[in-house]
């Protein structure tokens, strides 16, 4: 019985060996491949915005002569309604691209927390027309983290107009506001 | 049934075959009480339910881990949720488990190794009871991240620590059956 065990468990140990070295394989044929230190969602946001910044102007320099209203920290389902329909500045949608693709906000852009860089540099010259223009910024739900990392994101790029929608998609569909999604 | 079946049950069913004598009703509803437990105690010994169970097992490993092959940083999000591990480990379970829970997969639905299949589903199971348990008593929003990454919650975690003790419990009944066969 116990010779079979330990048989067994040499086998298991081969065996998870063997995965993890085809995990390894697969890694780096993938396009971004997973460092070998994880780094939080937080830390990785931060080295895209570290090289998103090392290639734009400094922010003094695009600020516009007049100055628009400062938007509150967050906004709740009335607040974020009125901001939609009075367009009164850009919607982003910081979830993964394929949930905005699917449905997001009437007028919302894509500035996904998961591929910020990329979702950054697609809207770049909206975003960087004027540094100082109203942003609000949802995610899923009020528990995702996603919003208030980009927001961070956005504050260290030179953004300080922005704000959350704290109810996220989930509040926005929940109440029956329009929907739009990609074509 | 037949008669001879009921009166001479299998060593299992002794104890409760105990409880149906002490009924003390009628002997038509102690016979049918007897009736009753051997009756499920063949099902539990029929070899097809074992096979059922593990092609189920087999399965859930496949699927489980052919979603986590796809997104390992979702994956690698996830187990950081748990905040068990240190940086340095999280990404080579990130990369290590899912190929390991797809040839686990494969093994059990082919039933090649079947007893060292079945312990390791039995291990991983405990493990994965231990680690969504840690953080429900820590009270920490997990995204269990068994089948693709979702929205941390308690609640979700509640329903994973529920299907990881599913898990073990099959596994175990499994693992208990292929040792002695």
């Amino acid at each position: 019985m116990l010779t079979s065990l330990r048989s067994d468990l040499i086998y298991l140990w081969l065996c998870a060996t063997t995965a993890l070295c085809m995990g390894m394989v697969l890694n780096q044929f993938r396009d971004t491949p997973l460092p070998w230190i994880y780094q939080s969602k937080a830390e990785r946001l931060q080295d895209s915005v570290n090289r998103i910044s090392a290639n734009i102007p400094a922010p003094a320099t695009t600020l516009p002569a007049t100055l628009p209203a400062t938007l509150p920290e967050k906004l709740s389902l009335q607040e974020f309604s009125a901001f939609v329909d009075g367009n009164q500045g850009l919607i982003l949608d910081a979830r993964p691209e394929i949930f905005h693709r699917l449905g997001h906000v009437p007028g919302a852009l894509s500035l996904a927390r998961d591929d910020f860089e990329k979702s950054y540099t697609g809207i770049k010259s909206q975003l960087e027309s004027n540094r100082e223009q109203p942003l609000v910024i949802y995610c899923a739900s009020a528990s995702c983290e996603d919003a208030e990392l980009v927001k961070k994101s956005l504050a260290a790029l030179g953004f300080t107009n922005t704000s959350i929608f704290v109810g996220g998609w989930s509040e926005w569909t929940k109440a029956n506001k329009p929907e739009e999604s990609a074509q | 049934m037949s008669n001879k079946t009921i009166s001479d049950p299998a060593p299992t069913a002794i104890s409760e075959s105990f409880e149906c004598e002490s009924l003390k009703n009628t002997d038509a509803a102690s016979s049918e009480c007897l009736t009753r437990t051997v009756r499920k105690n063949d099902l539990l010994n029929h070899p097809w339910f074992l096979i059922l169970i593990r092609i189920a097992l087999g399965g859930i490993f496949l699927y489980a881990g052919a979603t986590k092959i796809i997104n390992p940083q979702a994956f690698a999000d996830s187990i950081s949720t748990f905040q068990m591990l240190p940086p340095q480990f999280i990404n080579l379970i990130a990369l290590g488990l899912p190929p390991f829970e797809v040839i686990l997969g494969i093994q059990l639905l082919l039933g090649w190794k079947l007893r060292a299949g079945l312990l390791a589903a039995l291990l991983l199971a405990l493990v994965f009871v231990m680690a969504i348990g840690q953080g429900i008593a820590r009270g920490l929003p997990i995204d269990c991240g068994c089948f693709g990454s979702s929205e941390p919650s308690v609640l979700s975690a509640w329903f994973s620590f529920g299907r990881a003790f599913l898990l073990a419990v099959a596994s175990a009944w499994a693992f208990s059956r292929a040792d002695r066969a």
